[in-house]
């Protein structure tokens, strides 16, 4: 074994630390432990910026060849952006007390870290597995507010789980055939059913459809900073596979094509914000996995850049609906309405954050979407690229108009119930957020420079007719919404997804379990009192007789003689008096004739 | 003691009761926009229709409001459940 720290600090033993090290406080009185949570994130971002690319924590156990330390630019990108997220959540969550609550964040961000260093797959599965545990850790812990959240929780984790066994049954079936678990790109010529298995296994956590029902179900029941973090790191590791592993993949072209639509469909229809946003994650996680399977440098860089960007104004989005749901205690439009006079920052920070979602200029959802955009067209993907813009329409429609109009604008009544104070620190987190996000987008360098593949300088966002494309199509998809803001008034509903056919198939498949188990123990009970008890019974007489008749018969027969002096003096016990005198009577008869006897 | 709690902005009060005038103002920016558009176009169109005026500003009204009126109008009430469904 090499030096395993030489020349690289993994950012997973800092989160692994901080969650054991509050894991141990949480017994004890003191209260410093919170300054402990900033503290991680910020050795993390240290340990980002200074690491040289190289093959760090090359390890072999068990007679296999772990890497849990491959730092190249790609990863690095996922380790950049994570790090800074993290540090950006845990401001978030600064104010919460409940220790088990960052214990379950630290150990699901050090996961995510595990994840984008491991260089094989079977490490990778490891953290992909803690991943999934802490992140349904970070649903549940919300139960006790949202009775939902049981539920909600119980499916999320079904779904990973089956998403982990997709992909460790492709790793082991991989392993059979090749012979060890390096975990590299796969050319789609090459590609083998165990690939699919695994490709599909990353999709679940990416949220492919059909698979992605876990998302917008279990996203909106979690705890307000739960989801802020969520929203940052299952979905952006899941790219950042795919990107490492099935580049150029042609069916996660059309996949993520299909993703981004799904998604802005049903946040047109939505009524949650919560619920809005989750489906905003798939959507814009659709443009990334499109980019992934075009394949391009462009387009990968696109994706690239659309990861980092998208953290960081999704985490705002669900930091400022956190903030209205943490204040009002509900994240319903129907219920909620002209808040901007009220929450005037908060508002401020989510118009910042859907205007970045939206791809406007000045934000960096403009340097970042139009990558990929532009990447499908330059690779002649008419098709898929134009369908890359009705998503777009559709995501400013959704997010960037609706969800803040009727949440903070015009509409409805003003929202006038009592409005909890927001602690601080939400505010700095959604500060430090906005900030990136607008600074992103006016010096696209400070995003391009991490870009891991060649020819990140090669789009220029910033032309005049990309600037005014964006206005005339975004601008034109608020005249639309102008027009049509009564039919899109939100109702109080909730639209049936995939996560319907889930619950069904969970419900056949233990009612397919159950019925049968339900009817063998129904006969197995009619034959046991039929026959089995009938049997016992005379078995039990035979013993018993056996007993009597054999064993005491030919030892003393003490038992039966024990047994009858007994029935005996029982029955002499009559209560009534004039037996005990009629007793006492014989028995003094008896010793008189004794007497009388012995002295004749 | 009560909870303490938020109230109404004053600017952003101000700026709400002037809605008219920035819904005009939106308009007008709208106009500028496809005047605009005659003159700057694409450098390397992706489609052919781009190099028409107002293309994309057609794509993104068109497109807005079919989406919202099939969503809202067609799919919702055919998928609409009512919120505790799966409770």
């Amino acid at each position: 074994m090499t030096n395993i720290f030489d020349g690289f600090f993994h950012p997973t033993i800092v989160f692994f630390g901080l969650g054991l090290v509050l894991l141990l406080l949480a017994r004890t009185t003191v209260t410093w432990w919170r300054w402990l949570l900033p503290l991680a994130p910020v050795l993390a971002i240290v340990s980002v910026f200074v690491v040289e690319p190289c093959d760090y924590l090359q390890l072999r156990y068990l007679g296999l060849d772990l890497s849990l330390g491959r730092v190249d630019s790609l990863a690095l990108l996922f380790a950049n952006v994570f790090a800074i997220q993290a540090l950006i959540g845990f401001i978030y969550a600064f104010h919460l007390k409940e220790i088990r609550h960052h214990v379950a964040a630290a150990v699901y961000v050090g996961g995510a870290f595990g994840c984008v260093f491991a260089g094989d797959y079977l490490t990778l599965f490891i953290f992909w597995e803690i991943m999934s545990v802490a992140s349904t850790l970070l649903i549940w812990f919300n139960s006790r507010d949202n009775p939902r959240a049981v539920g909600a929780g119980i499916r999320y984790f079904v779904i990973h789980t089956i998403g982990g066994l997709l992909m460790l049954a492709g790793i082991l079936l991989r392993y059979q055939v090749v012979g060890d678990f390096t975990f590299t790109g796969i050319i789609p010529a090459d590609a083998q059913y165990y690939d699919w298995l695994i490709m599909l296994g990353f999709g679940v956590n990416a949220a492919f459809v059909i698979a992605h029902a876990w998302l917008p179900d279990a996203y909106p029941e979690a705890t307000i900073p739960g989801a802020v973090f969520m929203s940052a790191f299952t979905t952006k590791t899941a790219v950042y596979v795919l990107a490492r592993g099935f580049a150029g993949w042609e069916f996660l072209a059309w996949m993520g094509v299909a993703m981004a639509l799904w998604g802005v469909f049903y946040a047109t229809m939505e009524n949650n914000a919560r619920r809005i946003l989750s489906y905003h994650i798939m959507s814009q996680v659709g443009y990334m996995v499109a980019g992934i399977g075009i394949g391009t440098a462009m387009t990968l860089n696109g994706t690239c850049a659309h990861a980092y960007a998208h953290i960081l104004y999704k985490g705002l989005l669900f930091m400022s609906v956190g903030a209205v749901l943490y204040a009002a205690g509900t994240a319903k439009l129907n219920e909620l309405g002209g808040l901007a006079g009220r929450l005037p920052l908060v508002m401020l920070a989510y118009v910042v954050a859907g205007l970045s979602i939206s791809g406007m200029p000045i934000f960096n959802g403009f340097v970042s979407k139009t990558m990929t955009i532009t990447g499908a067209f330059n690779d002649h993907q008419i098709l898929l690229g134009m369908l890359m813009e009705v998503a777009a329409v559709g995501t400013f429609l959704s997010v960037g108009l609706k969800l803040p109009y009727f949440a903070f604008w015009g509409g409805k009544p003003t929202y006038d119930k009592p409005l909890k104070p927001i602690p601080v620190n939400m505010y700095i987190a959604m500060g430090a957020a906005a900030f990136l996000c607008i600074a992103q987008g006016l010096y696209p360098d400070l995003l391009y420079r991490f870009l891991p593949f060649p020819g990140a300088y090669d789009f220029q966002p910033w032309s005049a007719w990309k600037v005014l494309m964006t206005l005339l199509l975004l601008g034109f998809t608020g005249l639309g919404f102008m027009v049509m803001r009564g039919v899109l008034k939100p109702h109080a509903q909730r639209n049936l997804d995939f996560e319907t056919l889930y619950i069904f198939v969970g419900r056949s498949f233990l009612a397919l379990v159950s019925w049968p188990l339900a009817k063998i123990d129904a006969l197995w009970s009619e034959v046991y009192e039929r026959v089995g008890l009938v049997g016992l019974l005379f078995l039990g007489r035979i013993t018993s007789w056996f007993d009597k008749m054999g064993i005491d018969f030919f030892l003393d027969n003490s038992a039966a003689g024990a047994r009858d002096a007994g029935g005996i003096l029982t029955t002499a016990q009559s209560g009534r008096l004039q037996d005990y005198l009629a007793l006492a009577i014989a028995l003094a008869a008896g010793i008189a004739l004794l007497v009388w006897y012995l002295s004749a | 003691m009560p909870e303490p709690s938020i109230h109404e902005n004053t600017l952003i009060a101000t700026l709400r009761a002037q809605s008219g005038r920035l819904k005009l103002l939106f308009l007008v920016i709208l106009a500028v926009l496809v005047v605009l558009n005659f003159f700057i176009g694409p450098y390397d169109p992706h489609v052919a229709w781009e190099v028409f005026p107002g293309f994309w500003a057609g794509f993104g009204f068109v497109l807005a409001v079919a989406m919202a009126f099939v969503m809202k109008r067609i799919i919702a009430p055919l998928i609409g459940a009512p919120e505790d469904i799966h409770d």
